[in-house]
This record gives structure tokens, sequence and C-alpha cells, in this order.
């Protein structure tokens, strides 16, 4: 949605487009019904619900471009970034695990083994860690052995 | 699956003991097998934050006299 007004504290909602594609939420073209004769006296503010909020480690700023009486193209001076304050980023998460000791590593017993995790973010009362073990199958159910 | 029962802030190390994890025969496996563990930090399913592994030492091979016992 796209409002305006004469400043950000009066904006009411914009009847002034004529389209919006949305095909690739990375690229929105609005284009107005007609020309807009006094830009700089208006403030739009535009609202889009339902884009996908990159991670920290993706923050390339939003920037914006339009077609001036002189048909040639403008471009915003300077991108809004992701972490002005518009959208509440977060740091990659990434974790680390090694084998701090693994106790009768003996074929045919049950070994304990006890895995050191760090993290570099906090970990909420309902995190959960998934550990898979390799699954090693008896030489006798291959196909191939046992008719 | 472990399930996390208390907030825990970025940095700190875990421990965590598993047992019974059955140890194949040497010669079942070729080399050093993975342990891969899948984070889950808020617990909300919607999204995996990290995914890793760790490389599991291979069981040491049997000499002839070793008695193994694979179940009971």
């Amino acid at each position: 949605m796209v409002y305006e007004g004469s400043n950000s504290s009066s904006l009411t909602l914009s009847n002034s487009w004529k389209t919006l594609s949305l095909s690739t939420f990375s690229s929105v073209t609005l284009t107005p019904k007609g020309e807009i004769t006094n830009p700089s006296a208006l403030v739009y503010n535009m609202v889009c619900y339902g884009g996908a909020v990159p991670d920290g480690t993706n923050s390339a700023a939003i920037t914006g471009n339009w077609v001036d009486t002189s048909n040639n193209l403008q471009s915003s001076s300077t991108g809004i970034a992701y972490n002005a304050g518009l959208f509440s980023t977060r740091g990659a998460f990434t974790a680390t695990i090694t084998l701090d000791k693994k106790r009768f590593s003996t074929s045919g017993f049950k070994s304990l083994y006890t895995l050191k995790i760090s993290y570099n973010q906090a970990l909420s009362a309902s995190a959960v860690f998934y550990f898979d073990f390799p699954m090693v199958l008896s030489s006798n159910l291959d196909n191939e052995g046992v008719v | 699956m472990v399930w996390n029962n208390q907030a825990l802030s970025a940095s700190t190390f875990l421990y965590v003991d598993i047992f019974n994890i059955d140890q194949p025969k040497n010669g079942d496996v070729s080399g050093n097998t993975k342990i891969g563990l899948t984070v889950d930090a808020d617990g909300d399913f919607s999204s995996i934050d990290a995914y890793i592994e760790v490389t599991d030492s291979q069981p040491p091979s049997n000499a002839a006299g070793d008695i193994i016992i694979l179940s009971c």
C-alpha cells in the first residue's frame, strides 16, 4: 500500500497509482496514473507486507529509482540499510561441535560420547538439538550376501 | 534429540553425554564416519539455525582372539 501526504504525520492512502508490479519482490515497480507535478511537496510512504527479512549477513540496502520529467532515471542518493532500525535483523547463527571424549570405543560395545558444543548466539529455553549418528547395516542384510 | 529447558547465553560451552551408541565392526565402516548436529535455536520449528558435523572415531580393528558380544 502507498500512502501520501504533505508531511509524514498526515498520510492518507494514495490513489495516484495505476499499477503495482510485484512479480519479483526484489524489484517492485509502481506506475503513477499521471505526472506528479509537485513531488517535492509530497511525502510517499510505501508499506510492503510479507517481505522476507534477510539475516545480518545479507543486508544490502534498499534503493529507489524513478523517472523524472525528462525521462531520465533517477536514483536515491543513499540506500536504506536493513540495519537502520527498519527491520530487526539477526546475525548468522553459527555453532561448533567437537568430539570431546568417546569411551568404550570397541566393536560390539555401546559407546559413551561426550560432545562439546558452542554457539555464537543465545539459545531460548525451547531450543532443540538433533544428533544424527550413522547407521551401519550388517553385511547379512546386503541383498548380494543373502538370497 | 535433546530438548533445552533454560535460556542459555551466547558462547556457552555445552557438554552432552550420549550413552548406548552401538559400535559397528571395524570392517563394516570405511574410515571415520560423521556425527551430525542440527540446532533449532528457538524451538519454533520454523527454521534450522545450524547444521554441523564432527568426525567420529572408527572403532579399532579386532585381534583374532577378541571376544565380541553383539547381543545378549
